[in-house]
This record gives C-alpha cells, sequence and structure tokens, in this order.
C-alpha cells in the first residue's frame, strides 16, 4: 500500500493507476465482501488508530451493530465524548422559533421583575409554549399550510 | 287529538328566563314578530339561585351583551341593592364588576319591559312538541294540544326539562321552587335525533334575617380577599361539626347516596362535594347575603346541598351565627335534561332541524350571564337569518361570549360549563372596558343598537384618538414646580421633559397627576381608556398579534359538505370528532379535543387540492 500524503485533496480526484488496478483485483477474485481485503485493511487501519476503536459489522447481515452500542455507551460512560456548547438545530424555521421563544423568555422576566399583573406576563408565557411547539408539532401553524406549498411539490 | 291553531308568528322564544328574554327582546327589536311561551308569568327572568349578577368572568359577558343591546345589565342596573368591582388589584384584564339585585324586583321589572315591548306577546303555557317538516321547524304544540306556528323557534327551556328536585331520598317531579316542568320536550327532541345529556345543579337553604347572629359573623372576618365585596356581604366558615354531620350522613345525600344521575357543575360543587374532595381543610368559606329588600329571606353562599331536611337543619346549626337559624327554604338538588352542544352550529342553530335554535342552560351551561349572552346571539341569528342576511359569529378574540359558545360547540359540555376568565386566551383584549369599542359597532349592523347609541360610540372612538393627539402633542416642562409635585404624590419625577403621551406609558402616571398639569377636558371614560392603552400599549399589541394568527386560521373555511373519510391519514380519533362537530374553519377544527397540529395540516392540503385557493 502506498503511503497516504498528508492532504486528500477535496476538489480533485487523485486516484491513481495503482487504485485502479487493485480495485481490479478483488473483482476478479472470488469475494467482493467479507474477503482477505477486508483483515488486510483492517490491520492497516490499526497501525494508524488505537485497536480497541475497530469494530467489524455487516450492515446488510446485521452482524456487529450490537457493539457500536455497546462502544459509544462506554465511551459515554467514561467520560471520553465532550458536549461541545454548540447546539444543532436542523432547518432554519426551528432555530426562527427558538430565538422568538429566547425573546419571549426575556419579555417574562422583563414583565416579571416589574411585578406586572400575572395576565400580562402570561402572554409572553404563551409565545413561549406556542413557538416551542412550532417545533415539536405542538402548535397548529397557521403559515404552515403556505410554507409547505411554497417549499414542497404536493402533486396532483 | 285535535290541536287547536293558536296563532302564527315569525318567533316563537320557549322559556322566559334570561336566555328566553334576550332572545325575545332582540328578534322583537329587529322586528319580528315574537311569542314568548313561559310556564308562569311570575317566573319571567327568574333568579333561581344567587342574587348577584356578574363577578369574574360573568362581569365581562355582562358587559358585552350590554354593548350588543342585550337587556340583562339595564335591568340589573335598575334593581341593584349593592355593586361592587373585583379584582382591582389584579390588572385591568380581570375586572368585573360584580352586584347584588333584588330578587324579587328583577323579574317585576322585567316583566314590565317586556309586557310594553312592541312586536312582543307573552303567554303561559307549556311546550311540550315541535312542529317540524322536511327537517325545518314550522311551529310548536303546547301541553293543551294548542298549535302555534313560527317561522323560527328558539329553546331557551333552563333547568325545566324533565327536572326532578332531590332533597335526600326525596325526588320529586318539579321545576326550580316547587313549579311545574316540562314533561315530553326532551323525549320528543331524542326522538328527533338530538342526543340528551343529564345534568344536575344546585341551591342552598335560605335563611331567615332575624334569626342570624350577626355579631357572630361581624368578629369573623373573611381573609381580605373579599374586602372588595360589599360590606353587605357577611363572611362565615364551616366547623369541624359541619364536617362530622356531613361525613356521618354522607349516603343520605342525594348525591353520594346515588339518587341522583345527573353530573354537577365542577366550579359549584355542593357542601358535601367541597367536604369530601377537599378533605384536609380545615374550614370552607361561606357568605350570607340579602336576598331583596322586600322579604326577609338571606342568601347562603357556597353552601348549596342535597341532603335531608333534618341534616339540614343541624349542618345549618354547626355554622358560626347561625346556631338558632330559622331556615325558610331548603336546599336541594335539581337534575334536569340538556342537549349535547356539539349538535349546534356557531350561530346556535341546531345542525338537525333547520330554524330551530337553543340558547342557555338547556346548552349545558350554568349561569344567568352565560344564558343571557346566548339567548341574545340565538336571537340576533334567528332574526339575521329571516332576513336572509349573514349571521353574528363573535371569535374568541371578540368577546367572551365568542369563547363560550366556541367552547359549546367546538369541546362540547360534560358539566355544567361557567365562564371564567382562565378560559379566555385574549384576556388582555377582552376587558370589560372596551366591550363597548368592541361590539356596538356590530350590535348597531344587527340592529340591536340604535342611533343614538352608535353615534355615541363614535363619538367616544374619535375623543380618545383626539385625547392621544392631545397627549403627544403637549409636553410637561420640568420646573421646581412640578418637580414638588410629583415629590409630594411620591412618584419618580422624570428627569427631562417629555409628551404627555411618553409619560402617561409610565404605571405610576394616571390624568388625575398630569391634570394638575395640563387641563385635558375629556371624561373620565374617554381619559381611562387612553391610560390604559398607553400604559399596556406593549402587551396589548402582543395579544393583538396573537389574535391576528387567529383570525388567519378562522378565515380557512371548511364546506360543509366535506367527506372526512376522503381525507388521507387522519388519525382515528381526529376523523371520528370532525364528523361529529363538523367545524366552519381550521381554526374551529384545530380547537377540537383528539385533533392534532398534523391533522390540522393534512386537511389544509386535502382543502387545497379539492378545493381549490381557499386563501
Amino acid at each position: 500500500m502506498i503511503f497516504i500524503s498528508k492532504f486528500l485533496p477535496y476538489g480533485k480526484q487523485c486516484i491513481d493507476q495503482e487504485d485502479i488496478d487493485a480495485v481490479a483485483d478483488v473483482l476478479s477474485e472470488d469475494f467482493i465482501t467479507q474477503g482477505p481485503k477486508i483483515t488486510e485493511f483492517e490491520e492497516e487501519i490499526s497501525k494508524y488508530v488505537d485497536k480497541d476503536s475497530i469494530i467489524k459489522i455487516s450492515a446488510l447481515k446485521n452482524e456487529g451493530i450490537e457493539k457500536v452500542h455497546d462502544k459509544i455507551e462506554s465511551m459515554v460512560f467514561k467520560g471520553d465524548i465532550k458536549s461541545n456548547s454548540s447546539v444543532v438545530v436542523t432547518n432554519s424555521r426551528h432555530k426562527d422559533a427558538l430565538l422568538k421563544a429566547y425573546n419571549s423568555i426575556n419579555d417574562a422576566i422583563v414583565g416579571i421583575d416589574q411585578r406586572l399583573p400575572y395576565d400580562f406576563i402570561e402572554v409572553d408565557f404563551k409565545n413561549i409554549w406556542d413557538y416551542l411547539g412550532y417545533i415539536n408539532g405542538d402548535t397548529v401553524q397557521e403559515d404552515l399550510l403556505d410554507t409547505i406549498f411554497a417549499n414542497f411539490c404536493i402533486g396532483k | 287529538m285535535k290541536q287547536f291553531e293558536a296563532g302564527k308568528y315569525d318567533v316563537i322564544v320557549v322559556g322566559a328566563g334570561h336566555a328566553g328574554c334576550e332572545a325575545a327582546l332582540a328578534t322583537a327589536r329587529m322586528g319580528h314578530k315574537t311569542l314568548v311561551v313561559t310556564m308562569s308569568l311570575d317566573s319571567i327572568a327568574l333568579m333561581p339561585c344567587s342574587p348577584s349578577i356578574g363577578g369574574t368572568g360573568k362581569g365581562q359577558l355582562l358587559k358585552e351583551i350590554d354593548a350588543l343591546g342585550g337587556q340583562i345589565g339595564i335591568n340589573a342596573d335598575k334593581t341593584l341593592i349593592q355593586s361592587r368591582m373585583l379584582n382591582t388589584a389584579k390588572g385591568p384584564a380581570v375586572h368585573s364588576l360584580r352586584a347584588q339585585a333584588d330578587k324579587k324586583v328583577y323579574p317585576k321589572i322585567m316583566l314590565e319591559y317586556l309586557e310594553k315591548h312592541n312586536n312582543l306577546d307573552i303567554i303561559e303555557g307549556i311546550v311540550e312538541d315541535l312542529i317540524i317538516k322536511d327537517n325545518k321547524i314550522s311551529g310548536v304544540v303546547l301541553n293543551n294540544n294548542e298549535k302555534i306556528l313560527a317561522k323560527s323557534v328558539i329553546l331557551t327551556t333552563g333547568t325545566y326539562l324533565k327536572a326532578n328536585i332531590l332533597i335526600g331520598e326525596e325526588n320529586t317531579e318539579s321545576g326550580p321552587h316547587g313549579e311545574k316542568r316540562s314533561n315530553n320536550l326532551s323525549d320528543n327532541l331524542k326522538k328527533l335525533g338530538f342526543s340528551i345529556l343529564r345534568l344536575k345543579t344546585g341551591t342552598p337553604p335560605r335563611i331567615k334575617k332575624d334569626s342570624i347572629d350577626f355579631t357572630k359573623l361581624q368578629e369573623e372576618c373573611g381573609d381580605d380577599t373579599y374586602l372588595t365585596f360589599s360590606f353587605d356581604l357577611k363572611p362565615s366558615y364551616t366547623t369541624n361539626k359541619t364536617k362530622e354531620i356531613i361525613n356521618d350522613n354522607l349516603s343520605r345525600s342525594a348525591m353520594y347516596g346515588g339518587y341522583a344521575t345527573g353530573v354537577g357543575p365542577r366550579y359549584c360543587p355542593s357542601i358535601e362535594d367541597k367536604i369530601v374532595r377537599f378533605s384536609d381543610k380545615e374550614k370552607h368559606q361561606l357568605f350570607l347575603e340579602p336576598e331583596s329588600i322586600h322579604y326577609d329571606e338571606w342568601y347562603l353562599q357556597g353552601f348549596s346541598t342535597s341532603m335531608p331536611r333534618d341534616v339540614q337543619e343541624k349542618l345549618v346549626h354547626s355554622l358560626p351565627g347561625l346556631e338558632n337559624a330559622q331556615i325558610t327554604k331548603y336546599a336541594y338538588a335539581i337534575e334536569y335534561d340538556a342537549i349535547n352542544s356539539l349538535q349546534i352550529k356557531p350561530t346556535l342553530e341546531t345542525k338537525i332541524i333547520e330554524n330551530l335554535y337553543t340558547a342557555g342552560q338547556i346548552n349545558g351551561t350554568s349561569g344567568y350571564e352565560e344564558a343571557a349572552g346566548q339567548g341574545l346571539i340565538a336571537g340576533i341569528n334567528a332574526g339575521l337569518k329571516l332576513l336572509n342576511k349573514e349571521p353574528l359569529i363573535l371569535k374568541r378574540s371578540d368577546a367572551y361570549i365568542g369563547v363560550l359558545i366556541d367552547d359549546l360547540v367546538t369541546k362540547g359540555v360534560k358539566d355544567p360549563y361557567r365562564m371564567l376568565t382562565s378560559r379566555a386566551e385574549f384576556r388582555l383584549l377582552l376587558r370589560h372596558d372596551n366591550a363597548d369599542l368592541r361590539l356596538r359597532e356590530m350590535g348597531y349592523r344587527c340592529n340591536t343598537i340604535n342611533e343614538e347609541q352608535y353615534s355615541r360610540l363614535l363619538e367616544k372612538k374619535a375623543n380618545i384618538n383626539y385625547l392621544i393627539e392631545e397627549t403627544k402633542n403637549n409636553k410637561l416642562l420640568i420646573t421646581a414646580e412640578v418637580k414638588e409635585i410629583f415629590k409630594e404624590n411620591n412618584i419618580e419625577c422624570p428627569k427631562n421633559s417629555m409628551n404627555y403621551y411618553d409619560l402617561l406609558k409610565r404605571p405610576e402616571i394616571t390624568f388625575k397627576l398630569i391634570d394638575q398639569f395640563h387641563n385635558f377636558e375629556y371624561d373620565k371614560e374617554i381619559k381611562n381608556q387612553v391610560e390604559i392603552e398607553l400604559k399596556y400599549q406593549g402587551y396589548i399589541k402582543k395579544a393583538y398579534k396573537e389574535s391576528e394568527k387567529l383570525k388567519k386560521l378562522e378565515e380557512k373555511k371548511i364546506p360543509y359538505d366535506i367527506d372526512y373519510d376522503a381525507v388521507k391519514n387522519l388519525a382515528s380519533e381526529a376523523r371520528q370528532k370532525l364528523k361529529e362537530v363538523r367545524p366552519l374553519s381550521l381554526g374551529q377544527a384545530s380547537r377540537i379535543s383528539g385533533v392534532n397540529p398534523v391533522d390540522i395540516s393534512l386537511l389544509g392540503i386535502y382543502l387545497k387540492k379539492e378545493y381549490g385557493k381557499n386563501d
């Protein structure tokens, strides 16, 4: 195996004849999966990576998946996984809703500090509830249908 | 059996309670020939239970009914003993007026008004059956077999349908206070396809004034949330002895002894309910209030019960101040038939029979104000339909009446429905001080508000705007004198001069203060409105924005003949509920219990595909 250069160019393809030959070799042999090349690959990888981190699975045969579960679980409990402070939101509507909910929370805090009557603060609380409901589906969004029709094709 | 045709009317109103009176007056005012059929002329606009009108939630209803041209507020004003504004410390959204009306005078004044009114006839009789042709109402049949024809009929039968009075083990077929009841009407409604529920409510004993030891009551005052009540409301409370008597005799109560089948009101529990449900509570608060200046019976609020008479005697005597009290009328529970309100449209017309309307306790509500509000709307809509005009449907953001009717026809009722401010999402918009600004114009378009009232409304609106402009155009200059006045009033003085508009936004600053600096020549009412608008502007705007969202969903109409089976992927409970309620809009559909936002989206997509553009 050729020693891997430090950088793999992303935009430009760097497959050369040696790679093509290696693939062709495998295709002309008996195994396409679970063959000796796999073992060879695993041995090579383990030179670079801690052996415990290598789990052999077959999604097709549903083998080894539970070992992945166990590995993740032990990593969590050992404290190997650090939660970073960034929050991941999957779409812009959700992000918008979270920001609005956050603003309403601040408004509610201001109202509480000013000792306003409950009926005023309740307006902010209802907004918080509704905005969060946009994300988990508890709130009917009056403009959702317009959004759906604008962004998706419903078909005839 | 031969039926005698006794006459022909545009509208017949069955029952002359609070709902019936409003309905009849509305149709009469709109110019329709109206007949009221009542069991007894003496029981028109009766107040069979509490002598008070208004209170939390109900006071707002009263103001709205008045704004729309209803009569209950006017009648109450003429017959007041005492009145107070409640919840003043909790902010304007929940201010509500509560008043004690004179029980003897109130019905009398209402009857006089009805008798003098044009387009209105009153007869005594009991309606036992309806005349239907092609699923359309065409008249009523009385118990003496008289047949009276009409184009529209409004049922406001209150608690009289198959009513049973329960006192302990005693069960009497009777309406409230020993009156007659209707025997067959609810069975006939059932035959027409209406689903009937059995509900119950109760009333406390009445005590002879002379037998009350007031000295004992004045000493032991209730907690101070009730200080805003009339001083004529005397607090008392239950004792351990009361608890003991109830627990010892629980099986003799109509409710707990299993003699009653109806479902009682959750928010108006009997005293045995309170003792059982809140068994760890030491004392339960009670109030004594006068019923009328013409007779000396006092009403024991909070003490409704269906215990037998001998137990009632013991219970009353266990209360402080009432050790020697004489009971003039015993408490009782009353069971009655009501219809399932999901069978009614938001106009209060029934879904099954055209031009048949129902209003009041027959729809499963409790309370005079709740009944009056429905009666008014039913009357207005029956009247509008006869004129081929669009009905009046109040939204939840328009009025408490809108909340009430929407709750009834969209969610249905399991126990007698009482209006509470917490039922309204838009409390800040539905204040009792702005009921006229919200609703008078609608009343004018329905002809229940006359020219003079309408022009006064327009004047009021104009004055409010003028005053707001004036506050923007005038500045307060901070002089030494001004600083002094602020100091005297213990209010922080602004550092720089500012216009009165901005000044009034501050919570502590009122016209009372700034009148000392600038003469704003406007009525107190106008100034009050402007104060509220300026101080709560931010929140009112937010609430208004929310109501706009609601309006958008209400505007997405659902055709009446939609086939819910053709809407794919609806949750089965949602589909069943949608079929039952047949909502008029996506907004109403979203409020049905069991219908989720996903179902609403699916329904919306179906509507768009099937019925084209519905925005």
